[in-house]
């Protein structure tokens, strides 16, 4: 497995093992549980890194195979 | 009515005709038929792995749930949908595409060459993908209903005709062209209803605000047991990389580089669509109607009663088009359970490749007539009655296919003992009645885990000719 991938894999475990910890249900921001809007940037972030990342690995294959 | 319902005709008639011009390339090849010649681009792949994941359940019920069960809730189990792509991004879809064949069976009775999973994998995707599809009738059934004034059994009726038809003469070909324009539709019509709502009450962070103070329960953790959150999250997280219909639009995949940047920009469609619903449109919702007796009903009466008939019938088209991508992708990966897991051998050996499309076109049939005689009698909540269907496939899947791609001591006994424990554990907690909803999966899938730990160190190892070929698939 590609070591972008092993740390992508990581990150995202850690943040969603962090968004189940108790403090993170009992603190209220702006209406909601901290909880959900965890939950709502590891929506947000979780897509567009990965995204990202491939489109760079993509990037660096083209310029080693010019 | 007369507006919306002309929308919704041609809408279905277009389904149809795609599926027509479909059926002229796709009856004669085995291939052409199940993975549409994998040649499919990454971006209309990107697309159709949305429009397939975005049910009638992402736009009816993850409205209703976030009503029924607050945001949170919602965002949990839905984010583990999203986490679910770069799972299967990163574990299957490089090694199942090379793999080069029509279905998640496949794999499995390569790897784990047994009767017990050559019989029991497509038995249990059968049963589980029933339910999935019962609940996207429903969702038919209510917005047709609701929004078009026709009676529920008729709508159920109407709308499971045309998808059997098209799905069952086009194949994956007519699926992918008909998923693209039924995205780009629940893309439109829930980003634009999304937008027009906060042109009026603001960014998605004040209108959670403001319908937090009207309805406190809408953002809170505190309605259901912290299994139910951890469940919901694990069981789509699973699910993603195994469940049959995405793992069938891999192998539709060029190639594996495309596969993989399909199913992250498919993932990136999703969230956006996802959290306009929750965040937005749910907590308007919420404040204009706070006392629903179907939260189901959510998205429907806010269209029924804030838009226009023309964004209405785009409306009914958009949940009409989510219905029908899931189960269109639903029930071609149902009956290739049938025809081509079950059936399969005893076909290629006793019919043409065209006789045996010709049996896959009746066993559509046969699945889709089922499921609308089930959906007849719908369940409440669909999400979550489909989710439950769902997580016995995570308990009983993901383990074994995952390790089965990356874990070389991963053995037949392991890979049976893995598919059996997650599946009778998942089982015996979802039908306990003590147990908090979805919370089964928390058990299932490490039974699972230990069972293919424990029963691989039993048995002989697997046979070079496997462990050769696995390999090569990281290459």
């Amino acid at each position: 497995m590609d070591s972008g991938d092993r740390w992508y894999l990581l990150a995202i475990t850690i943040f969603s093992v962090l968004a189940f910890m108790p403090w993170a249900r009992t603190v209220e921001v702006g209406g909601m549980a901290l909880f959900g809007w965890l939950m709502a940037i590891l929506m947000i972030f979780s897509p567009a890194i990965a995204l990202a990342q491939l489109f760079i690995r993509r990037k660096r294959g083209e310029n080693s195979g010019s | 009515m007369a507006l919306e319902r002309t929308l919704v005709i041609f809408y279905l008639l277009g389904c149809i005709a795609i599926g027509v011009l479909a059926s002229r390339k796709v009856l004669a090849s085995r291939d052409e038929y199940w993975v549409a010649g994998r040649r499919v681009g990454t971006w209309v792949n990107a697309m159709a792995i949305m429009a397939a994941l975005a049910s009638g359940g992402s736009i009816i019920g993850v409205m209703g749930l976030a009503y029924g069960r607050g945001v949170p809730y919602t965002l949990s189990l839905f984010a583990g949908a999203v986490l679910g792509f770069p799972l299967a991004s990163i574990l299957v879809a490089k090694p199942l595409r090379k793999f080069g064949k029509f279905t998640i069976t496949d794999f499995l009775t390569f790897r784990y060459p047994h009767v017990i999973v050559r019989y029991l994998v497509p038995t249990l995707i059968v049963v589980s993908f029933t339910v999935y599809i019962v609940a996207q009738m429903k969702a038919a059934g209510i917005t047709a209903q609701t929004l078009l004034g026709i009676p529920y059994q008729q709508a159920v009726t109407l709308s499971a005709v045309v998808f059997v038809l098209y799905v069952s003469i086009g194949g994956m070909l007519a699926i992918t062209w008909t998923d693209v324009v039924q995205g780009a539709l629940m893309l439109l019509v829930i980003l634009g209803t999304a937008f027009a709502m906060m042109m009026q009450n603001g960014t998605p962070i004040d209108i959670i605000a403001q319908a937090s103070v009207k309805a406190p329960e809408l953002g809170q953790v505190a309605n259901q047991p912290l299994a139910s959150y951890l469940g919901s999250f694990v069981i789509w997280a699973a699910a993603i990389p195994v469940i049959p219909h995405i793992v069938m639009r891999v192998f539709t995949a060029k190639d594996s580089e495309g596969a993989r940047l399909s199913l992250n920009i498919a993932m990136v469609m999703y969230s956006i669509m996802i959290l306009a619903a929750v965040m937005v449109i749910v907590p308007v919702g919420k404040m204009s109607f706070p006392n629903l007796q179907d939260a189901d009903q959510i998205f429907l009466e806010v269209m029924k009663n804030q838009f226009p008939p023309l964004i209405r019938g785009l409306a009914v088209a958009a949940v009409i088009a989510a219905v029908m991508s899931t189960t269109d992708a639903l029930l071609l990966a149902c009956s290739s359970a049938i025809s081509h897991d079950l059936l399969g051998d005893y076909l290629k050996e006793h019919v043409s490749e065209k006789t045996e499309n010709r049996i896959n076109v009746a066993i559509v049939w046969v699945v889709g007539i089922a499921a609308m005689i089930f959906a007849y009698s719908p369940p409440k909540l669909i999400t979550e009655f489909y989710s439950a269907a769902i997580g016995m496939l995570s308990a009983g899947l993901f383990v074994p296919v995952v390790a089965g791609l990356w874990w070389k001591k991963a053995n037949l006994f392991g890979g049976i003992a893995s598919i059996v424990m997650g599946v009778g554990v998942y089982l015996t907690v979802q039908f306990n009645p003590d147990a908090p909803p979805l919370a089964a999966i928390l058990y299932g899938l490490p039974a699972s885990a230990l069972a293919m730990v424990v029963f691989s160190q039993f048995g002989s190892i697997t046979s070079n000719d496997i462990q050769s070929t696995i390999e090569g698939l990281h290459r």
